[in-house]
C-alpha cells in the first residue's frame, strides 16, 4: 500500500471517530470496562500459574515439635528426621523465632504472646532432594515421637489455588460477557459510520476502489476505538498491580513464595491487553461491515 | 470493444428484465439505448459495469470476461469504464474539484496527479471557474457536467450513461450532448440510455431499441422511433 493511501485511511478513520461523538465514547467506555476486567483476570491467571509452579518446585517439609519437648529429645528428633529417605537438610527454628516472623508480618499486637504465652511450636524445616518426595517425607515424619504435625510445601497453597481458580473462572466468564457487549457497541458505531458514508462508498465502488481500500477506514476506526478504550484500564492495572505487589508480596515473602514482579508482569500484560483491545475493535467493525458494507 | 451473447437477466423476484440480448459495440462507437420505461435499459447498463450479474449468457468489455470475473477483479473493470446517472450522484460536502479528484484518490493516485487531471477535465467540461463551488451552488446541467468530468477523469475506454439528461431542460440537455459528442470524438465509446426523442433525432448515432427485455431494432444513424411508426404518427395527425 502506498504511503499516501495509508495517510488517507488514517485521516478518514480518525475523522469519523470524532464525528461519531457520544456513540464512539460509549464504545470506548465499553472497551475500557472490558479491558479492565480482562486485565485483572489475566494478572490473576499469570500469578496463579507462577505460584503453582513455585509450589510444585517446593522441596520443604515443616515439622512442628510438640510443646514441652526437651532440647535433648529435640536433638534425637533432629537426627531421626535426617535419617528419613530423601531428606537433604534439616534446619531448626525456635518458637520465639517463629513469633518474630509473625510479628514482622502482622504487627506488634502479637508481641503479647511472647515468652511462656507463646502458642507457637518449635519447627524443623526439612528440605527434600526432589519435590515429589515431600508427601512421603511428611507422612513418615508425622509418625516420629514428639512430632505434633508435619506438613509438606504447598498443601496450604493448594487450598488457596482452588479458591483462586473459581475467582478466575468467574472473571473469565464475566470478561467474555463484557467482551460481547464491547464488540456490540463498536459494531454499532461502525454501522453508523457506514450508513453515513454510503454515498461515498457507492462512488468508491463505481470508480473502482478495491474492496480493501473501502474496508480499511472502518477497520481502523474500530481499532482506534479499542486502543482509546485500553488507555484508562491500563493505567489502573499498572498502578493497581504495583500496590497489590507491595501489599501481598510482603506477606508471601516469609513463606518463600512470590508474586510476579511489576516489571515481569506489566509489559507482557500491557501488550496483550492492547492487542486484545484493538482486535475487539477490528472484530466489531468486521461484524458491521459484513452486514452493511456490501463490498 | 463490448460484446454480449445470449444475455438474460432475471431478478430474484422472478421478473425477467432481459431476454436473449446479443450485440457488439466497437471501440469509438456512440450508441443510444432507447425504449419505454421498464423496457430493460437500466438493467442492461448495470450488467455492463457489473452492478448486476447476468442470469445467462456471455459479456465481454475491454477484454474483461464478466462471467468468469472474480469479485475482487471488478474494481479493475470499473477503472476502464466511466458511469453517469440521471441523479448525478455528487457528494454534497465536497467541492467540484474534490468530487472529481475523489475518483482518482480512491484508486491510489498521488495528489499531484490528481491536481493536473482535475484541472484539465474541468477545462474540458467548461467548469474551470466553478472548481471550488459546492454541488448545491450549481445548476442541474453544471452538476451533470461535474459527474461527467468525474466519469472521464481516469480516461476510460467506455462511458456509460443512464438517462443523463432525464432531469434537465432541453437547453441544458443540448450542452450535455455537446460534451458527450466531444468525448466520443476523442475515441471514447459511449453507451447512453435515453427516452429523449429530440436528442436522438438531432444528433443521430446508432440506435438500439429495447422493448420488453428484447432488442427489437438496431440501426446505424437511426431515429428515436422506427420510420414506419413515424409515418403512422404523421398520417394520424
Ligand atoms: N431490482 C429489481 N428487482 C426486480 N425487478 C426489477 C428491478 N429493477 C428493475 N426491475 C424490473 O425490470 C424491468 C426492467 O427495468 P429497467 O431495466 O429499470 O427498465 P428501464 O431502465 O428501461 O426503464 C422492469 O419490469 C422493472 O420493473
Ligand atoms: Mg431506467
Amino acid at each position: 500500500m502506498k504511503w499516501i493511501t495509508i495517510k488517507r485511511h488514517l485521516r478518514d478513520s480518525l475523522r469519523s471517530l470524532k464525528r461519531n461523538g457520544w456513540m464512539a465514547f460509549a464504545a470506548i467506555s465499553g472497551v475500557a470496562v472490558t479491558i479492565l476486567l480482562v486485565g485483572i483476570s489475566l494478572a490473576l491467571v499469570f500469578n496463579v500459574t507462577k505460584l503453582s509452579r513455585d509450589v510444585e518446585n517446593d522441596v520443604r517439609v515443616q515439622v512442628l515439635v510438640e510443646p514441652k519437648t526437651t532440647s535433648k529429645q529435640k536433638d534425637t528428633l533432629k537426627s531421626e528426621l535426617k535419617e528419613i529417605a530423601g531428606v537433604k537438610t534439616v534446619s531448626y527454628s525456635s518458637k520465639a523465632n517463629e513469633l518474630k516472623k509473625v510479628v514482622s508480618q502482622y504487627g506488634n499486637s502479637f508481641k503479647m504472646f511472647g515468652g511462656d504465652d507463646n502458642p507457637l511450636n518449635d519447627v524443623f524445616t526439612l528440605k527434600a532432594k526432589d519435590p515429589q518426595a515431600t508427601v512421603k517425607i511428611a507422612k513418615k515424619a508425622a509418625k516420629i515421637k514428639h512430632v505434633a504435625k508435619a506438613s509438606y510445601g504447598g498443601d496450604q497453597a493448594r487450598k488457596l489455588f482452588r479458591t483462586m481458580d473459581s475467582v478466575r473462572n468467574w472473571g473469565v466468564a464475566f470478561s467474555v460477557l463484557l467482551l460481547i457487549v464491547a464488540i456490540f457497541l463498536i459494531a454499532n458505531t461502525i454501522r453508523i459510520t457506514i450508513l453515513s458514508r454510503r454515498n461515498e462508498i457507492e462512488i468508491m465502488r463505481l470508480v473502482g476502489a478495491t474492496r480493501w481500500y473501502i474496508r480499511w477506514p472502518f477497520i481502523l476506526e474500530g481499532a482506534w476505538t479499542g486502543l482509546l478504550g485500553a488507555i484508562v484500564p491500563l493505567i489502573i492495572i499498572d498502578f493497581g498491580y504495583a500496590s497489590v505487589y507491595h501489599a501481598v508480596g510482603r506477606q508471601l515473602a516469609t513463606s518463600g513464595y512470590s508474586l510476579m514482579t511489576t516489571s515481569q508482569l506489566v509489559w507482557p500484560l500491557n501488550l496483550t491487553l492492547i492487542l486484545i483491545a484493538m482486535l475487539i475493535g477490528a472484530f466489531g467493525a468486521a461484524i458491521s461491515m459484513r452486514r452493511f458494507l456490501k463490498v | 470493444m463490448l460484446k454480449l451473447l445470449n444475455v438474460e437477466k432475471q431478478y430474484p423476484n422472478g421478473v425477467s428484465a432481459l431476454k436473449n440480448i446479443t450485440l457488439t459495440v466497437e471501440q469509438g462507437e456512440f450508441v443510444y439505448l432507447v425504449g419505454q420505461s421498464g423496457a430493460g435499459k437500466s438493467t442492461l447498463i448495470k450488467l455492463l459495469y457489473r452492478e448486476l450479474i447476468p442470469t445467462k449468457g456471455f459479456i465481454q468489455i475491454n477484454d474483461f470476461d464478466l462471467r468468469q470475473m472474480k469479485e475482487r477483479q471488478v474494481p479493475q473493470l470499473r477503472r476502464t469504464l466511466g458511469v453517469v446517472f440521471q441523479d448525478f450522484k455528487l457528494l454534497p460536502k465536497m467541492t467540484v474539484a474534490e468530487n472529481i479528484g475523489y475518483a482518482l484518490q480512491v484508486i491510489g493516485k498521488s495528489d499531484t496527479e490528481i491536481e493536473t487531471a482535475v484541472e484539465q477535465v474541468l477545462e474540458e467540461v467548461g467548469l474551470a471557474e466553478q472548481a471550488t463551488h459546492f454541488p448545491d451552488e450549481l445548476s442541474g446541467g453544471q452538476q451533470q457536467r461535474v459527474a461527467i468530468a468525474r466519469a472521464i477523469v481516469n480516461r476510460p475506454k467506455v462511458l456509460i450513461a443512464d438517462e443523463p439528461t432525464g432531469n434537465l431542460d432541453p437547453q441544458t440537455t443540448q450542452g450535455i450532448m455537446e460534451i458527450l459528442q466531444r468525448i466520443n470524438d476523442s475515441g471514447t465509446t459511449i453507451i447512453m440510455a435515453t427516452h429523449n426523442q429530440q436528442i436522438v433525432d438531432e444528433l443521430p448515432h446508432r440506435v438500439i431499441e429495447i422493448a420488453d427485455g428484447q432488442i427489437v431494432r438496431d440501426e446505424q444513424g437511426g431515429q428515436y422511433t422506427h420510420e414506419v411508426d413515424n409515418d403512422k404518427k404523421t398520417s394520424a395527425r
